[in-house]
């Protein structure tokens, strides 16, 4: 065979990609030639060089996205009741169309004349008489990408003095409403506000009462931190409680669930409130579904995650005690957190912040509306202001500001 | 139906399913724990080299990482079994597809020596290290930028992502003859454009 160095199955050969059928041939010609030679040598060197120099450090998806997907994949029933849109609509009848209309419209109507209004009264604890009657349970149907329990859907709760609170680590919902009122320059759909995903885009430090759980299994120890360094504590919860901004005879519970840096876990928490002095209670961004079979919160906490979460809670009289949260880690009990209120209190910065997200959230999915508008939104945002906040707060009041122009133009 | 990007079903094998690299074979007729464990593995298996390659065409590590997520959600609409065999590939084809659709809304023009790899160090690396290998990185990149939209694709796909011809002709649809074509004379313009004492 002859070869010329400028032949492509030279830098075939040196990178192994030569086939079976020309690879003998091909190594006796360069046997035979040192010019062969000295060009493989030269192919050999550059692969080396662009190898080692493209070599990129081993990137992962954030917690957050590994646990979308997963949560995708958890939410499909197998491979064969995987069906694509594409699929499904090969295989629909022509005359299941005005069919499925038909039903689509009478669904509707069903829901509109149950479905309860955008400014459904929190849940009341002291007398559960006054109750509504136990209203159809509405599950909006799965996609692709929303959690398991989508922010502002039911959530069950047979007892009222217990709410089981749901473990999202979620925090997309705040890049929607960004490209919504920034970029296409206009205000998100009610139904696009996930309180909860907003908040989970930043980290509190709350001053109120807090709990570390430490799993007995894994011996924790101060001075037994592991090769990494990182305490083994499986998670912590931390609360604070401050006046409601836009009701001020109620409160806003706050509350913070930090992850173990390098470990997953399971997380319940439950919040028990005090029938002696809470009227009533709820989850901000859920819609509470009294009376319903309780159905399994999320419950993972991905590595490294934080989940926010707010409450509004309603004091039927004078008094301190709220109640409790209650929390387990990975089935075993973390110490309970006691809801003190004192009044002389100062609410922390982290904590101000906090409810101003929660009144904005709260205003742009038309929860409090009537209560809440785009004036109390900005006199919260101005207290918050100030030159030392770090850059995504700024970024969130310029969100804030952007969305209070667009409602008054 | 299955997405099959590369029309290269035919290659399945017939008693496993495994995500590509993994020595740990599937059975077929995956249950929902199963699968949710395949999707896992795939995860672990794939992550870093897909968003090493999907910030090489995006030059933006969150929007990179926003498109891998997006290809591993369409791979849990797959019946895994009919990719099975070919999920790396089909892996890289739909993330070269995400991210070039990206690249298309985004109409990114970020020249690739202003790339701001994001990096964490990983274990064991220093951050001196981590330094000596941005500048590295940066560097080849640079050098990269005097071939071809094409000969650049190609050759990350070679040996950045450590592919071979026929993996890379199921990703960009090439002929393997094409693609060595393309690589060697990449290959002979880097040669003579980086200096001797940089290669050697």
């Amino acid at each position: 065979m002859n070869l010329e160095p400028e032949d492509p199955r030279l830098t075939a050969h040196a990178l192994g990609e030569l086939e079976a059928d020309e690879l003998a041939a091909v190594e006796s010609a360069i046997a035979a030639d040192p010019l062969l030679q000295a060009e493989i040598d030269g192919i050999r060197e550059i692969q080396t060089f662009l190898t080692s120099g493209l070599s990129t450090p081993d990137e992962h998806l954030l917690p957050a996205q590994r646990e979308r997907i997963l949560r995708v994949a958890r939410g499909r029933s197998g491979p064969s009741g995987v069906r694509s849109i594409a699929s499904m609509r090969d295989a629909l009848h022509p005359w299941l169309i005005p069919a499925a209309a038909a039903a689509v419209l009478a669904v509707t109507t069903f829901i509109l004349l149950w479905m309860p209004g955008e400014t459904k009264p929190i849940k009341t604890v002291g007398n559960p008489t006054v109750e509504p009657t136990t209203p159809p349970e509405i599950s909006p149907p799965p996609t692709l990408i929303e959690p398991i329990i989508p922010d502002r859907s039911l959530i069950s709760q047979t007892d009222p003095l217990t709410l089981g609170l749901p473990v999202l680590a979620e925090k997309s919902g705040l890049e929607i409403l960004s490209k919504s009122i920034l970029t296409d320059g206009r205000l998100p759909p009610e139904d696009a506000v996930k309180l909860g995903e907003i908040l989970n885009n930043f980290q509190f430090r709350l001053s109120g009462m807090a709990s570390i759980s430490r799993s007995a299994a894994k011996k924790w120890h101060p001075d037994n931190r592991g090769d990494t360094g990182v305490s083994n504590h499986v998670a912590t919860l931390s609360s604070e409680l401050i006046s409601c901004p836009w009701q001020p005879s109620a409160r806003l519970l706050l509350i913070s669930l930090r992850a173990n840096p390098l470990t997953d876990s399971e997380v319940k928490i439950t919040y028990h409130a005090n029938p002696e002095t809470v009227q009533s209670h709820r989850l901000l961004g859920f819609k509470a579904a009294d009376g319903t079979a309780a159905g399994d919160l999320p419950s993972r906490l991905p590595a490294g995650s934080v989940v926010n979460l707010a409450m509004e809670i309603e004091p039927s009289k004078p008094g301190t005690d709220l109640g409790s949260l209650e929390w387990s880690t990975d089935g075993e009990d973390a110490p309970p957190i006691s809801l003190v209120l004192n009044p002389d209190a100062e609410p922390s910065d982290d904590a101000r912040f906090a409810a101003l997200v929660c009144t904005w959230s709260e205003w742009l999915a038309g929860d409090q509306a009537g209560i809440i508008n785009a004036d109390i939104v900005a006199a919260l945002a101005r207290e918050i202001a100030s030159s030392t906040l770090p850059p995504d707060r700024t970024e969130f009041l310029n969100l804030i500001e952007r969305s209070i122009h667009l409602e008054n133009e | 139906m299955s997405e099959n990007p590369d029309n290269s079903s035919k290659e399945t094998p017939a008693s496993s399913v495994d995500t590509g690299s993994s020595p740990v074979p599937i059975e077929l007729k995956l249950s929902p724990a199963d699968r949710v464990k395949f999707i896992e593995q795939a995860i672990t298996d794939h992550q870093s080299p897909l968003i090493g390659y999907a910030t090489s065409i995006l030059h933006d590590l969150d929007l990179a990482r926003d498109v891998v997520q997006d290809t591993f959600i369409r791979l849990c609409e797959q019946e895994i079994e009919k990719i099975s065999g070919n999920v790396k590939s089909w892996l890289f084809t739909v993330c070269r597809n995400r991210s070039l659709d990206v690249l298309r809304k985004e109409k990114r023009s970020q020249p690739l020596e202003e790339i701001r790899w994001q990096k964490v160090a990983g274990p064991g690396l220093q951050p001196d290290e981590k330094a000596q290998q941005d500048e590295r990185l940066n560097q080849v990149l640079g050098y990269l930028e005097h071939l071809t939209d094409r000969q650049r694709e190609i050759i990350i796909l070679k040996f950045q992502q450590g592919l071979s011809y026929h993996e890379i002709h199921r990703i960009t649809g090439l002929t393997t003859g094409n693609i060595g074509f393309i690589i060697h004379t990449g290959l002979k313009r880097l040669r003579e454009i980086i200096p001797d004492d940089l290669r050697s």
